[in-house]
């Protein structure tokens, strides 16, 4: 999985922003058209967390968690206000120009390419960045956009290309120098099942080839569920979860999602005790804990004509949203 | 290092070429303003010289520095697109890049603009060749290109500025007003009252547009001195421009993605 070298060290950060202060009193909002009240807003709450090369981290959290914020730190943009950051053997604020050489970033919206002209030109001028030799980059852009099904649009114009087509030149424009670390901020953003299912083949393909390290926010748990070795849960700027998805699901998934499909004679009272997910016409979705499960599949089937039933782990978003809803994960 | 920037800075200059020429009409309309800018101006002049002896200037000569300076003139507007880059976010691309948020920005001002006042300087160069001589108009364009690596390096710390002040119109307009009033752009340095004349004449501003005009109309001769003068504000610049860099970066806050 990975060889244990550790790529990016961060040690109980916090960052905070100033944001608009509402004024109260009359003077108060007099001032304000001058000089404007501001207060101080916690994003980041002393998170600390290693990551390992060729490690592929799923960063999750919800609106306003702090994702961004630790990208932006991660990649170099702004310091942290307190605590240590530490990436492939780097400051990254303090030693930007050499650590960005390193690394490849994708933000989901915020674009490397000019609209106004093909793609190839934007990708051409940032190999120019990073002192590819123009064949070698040539090379790579045709071998890039080949796998990703994109090499005949490499010159139509970034204005007419979809969300999808974008991002997948996005990809391709960030990983034209071998970067030894991608951070990718909400890369499948928008893309059709089709197209986020290619960028997820093409990323894991980079990460077993090059031994890439990936660092991913998310809203989508499939992207975490199918790519990621490791996930990281934010709640509001403090880490909730660390660790790798299997321990997140024993820790976490002590149900059962139980499905029936029955026929339309249904004793309603036949189900009180069990927990129930989700309910429609002829179909019940129930949540059995683990030690109770043989106690539910009883009671289902002699309250039920079943004609269908199926047992499934809970979904990681089912367990996402529920350390959201808890607000932490019990040890 | 200097030599894979300067590879960038070439590519950088193909990539802008390729950006007018998406849209051509820019180009004609930034053309045609020059011609409407330098209607208005030409009759004002003309009136001026034949009304007055007292201007160092001949009407030939009055007429050909302002063909000089409306032809070349640049302005806020030509790169104004960039500087709300700070206030969107979309700095983050730049930040992210190996090399300064200086270097960067000024290539992308210098490209940007060199490559919209080209064909303004080819032409004026091959006039200036017919009516003030081969060696004065050479001279002129060469002097107006260390003008313009001057100005895009006064625009660098102006740009670096917008991440205290973001997107401030008003001060934008001012800087606006500053240059083309302080490179002798709108009044020849030398015509105005001898207080201002003499303090814009000692500032950096006359080296983007006056000195150049003025070696185009042979009124001055470039001594190694003069190019020391635009090597020290260059200097002085640049460095004003990472400090301004490394603390506005420190103050930099851009929530969410």
């Amino acid at each position: 999985m990975s060889d244990k070298i550790k790529v990016i060290s961060v040690k109980n950060i916090s960052k905070s922003f100033r944001v608009p202060k509402k004024p109260k009193s009359t003077l108060k909002k007099i001032a304000n058209l001058f000089v404007k009240a501001k207060k101080k807003k916690q994003i980041i709450k002393d998170l600390s967390f290693d990551i390992y090369k060729g490690d592929i981290v799923g960063y999750i959290g919800e609106n306003g968690s702090g994702k961004s914020t630790t990208i932006k730190m991660l990649t170099g943009i702004y310091p942290p206000s307190s605590g240590k950051i530490t990436c492939l053997g780097k400051n990254p604020f303090e030693q930007r120009i050499d650590y960005v050489k390193d690394i490849g970033v994708v933000f989901g919206n915020k674009s490397l390419l000019n609209q106004d002209i093909a793609p190839i030109y934007s990708i051409e001028l940032q190999a120019a960045i990073y002192d590819i030799p123009e064949k070698l980059a040539k090379k790579k852009i045709n071998q890039f956009a080949k796998k990703l099904q994109v090499e005949k649009l490499l010159k139509t114009p970034v204005r007419k290309l979809s969300l999808g087509e974008r991002m997948k030149f996005e990809i391709i424009a960030s990983l034209l120098h071998n970067p030894k670390i991608i951070f990718l901020d909400e890369p499948t953003i928008g893309l059709d099942v089709i197209a986020r299912e290619r960028m997820i083949q093409f990323l894991k393909t980079v990460n077993e080839k090059e031994k890439t390290t990936i660092f991913l926010t998310t809203h989508n748990m499939d992207d975490i569920e199918e790519i990621c070795n490791k996930i990281i849960i934010l709640d509001y700027g403090k880490k909730v979860y660390d660790g790798n998805l299997k321990e997140l699901k024993e820790i976490y998934a002590n149900w059962k999602r139980i499905t029936i499909v029955y026929n339309e004679k249904y004793n309603p009272f036949c189900d009180r005790d069990l927990e129930i997910i989700e309910k429609t016409d002829n179909v019940i979705v129930f949540k059995a804990p683990n030690k109770k499960l043989e106690e539910y599949l009883n009671k289902i089937t002699n309250c039920f004509e079943i004609i269908d039933l199926k047992i499934e782990e809970p979904t990681l978003k089912e367990i996402v949203k529920r350390i959201y809803a808890d607000g932490y994960v019990p040890k | 290092m200097a030599m894979y920037q300067s590879k960038y800075f070439f590519k950088l200059l193909e990539f802008q070429w390729e950006r007018t020429k998406a849209y051509p009409i820019r180009l004609i309309i930034s053309l045609s303003w020059v011609i409407f800018g330098f209607i208005p101006q030409f009759f004002f002049w003309y009136i001026i010289a034949q009304s007055t002896n007292t201007l160092p200037y001949t009407t030939k000569e009055i007429i050909l520095y302002f063909l000089f300076s409306m032809g070349l003139f640049y302005n806020l507007n030509q790169i104004n697109q960039y500087f709300n880059t700070i206030a969107r976010g979309e700095v983050v691309t730049s930040v992210i890049k190996p090399m300064s948020l200086t270097a960067n920005y000024f290539s992308i001002f210098f490209s940007t603009i060199f490559i919209n006042k080209l064909p303004n300087l080819i032409i004026i160069t091959i006039i200036g060749c017919f009516i003030v001589g081969i060696t004065s108009s050479i001279l002129a364009a060469i002097f107006f290109l260390f003008g313009l690596i001057l100005g895009c390096t006064f625009f660098v710390c102006f740009f670096l500025l917008m991440f205290w002040m973001r997107n401030n119109w008003g001060v934008k307009w001012g800087i606006d007003i500053l240059i083309l009033f302080a490179s002798g752009t709108w009044i020849p340095l030398d015509i105005l009252p001898k207080f201002w004349g003499g303090l814009l004449l000692n500032l950096p501003f006359q080296l983007m547009f006056y000195t150049p005009a003025k070696i185009f109309l042979g009124q001055i001769t470039p001594t190694f001195w003069l190019i020391l003068q635009y090597v020290f504000w260059i200097i002085i610049l640049y460095i004003i421009a990472r400090i301004l860099e490394y603390y506005g970066l420190k103050y930099y806050e851009q929530l969410g993605g």
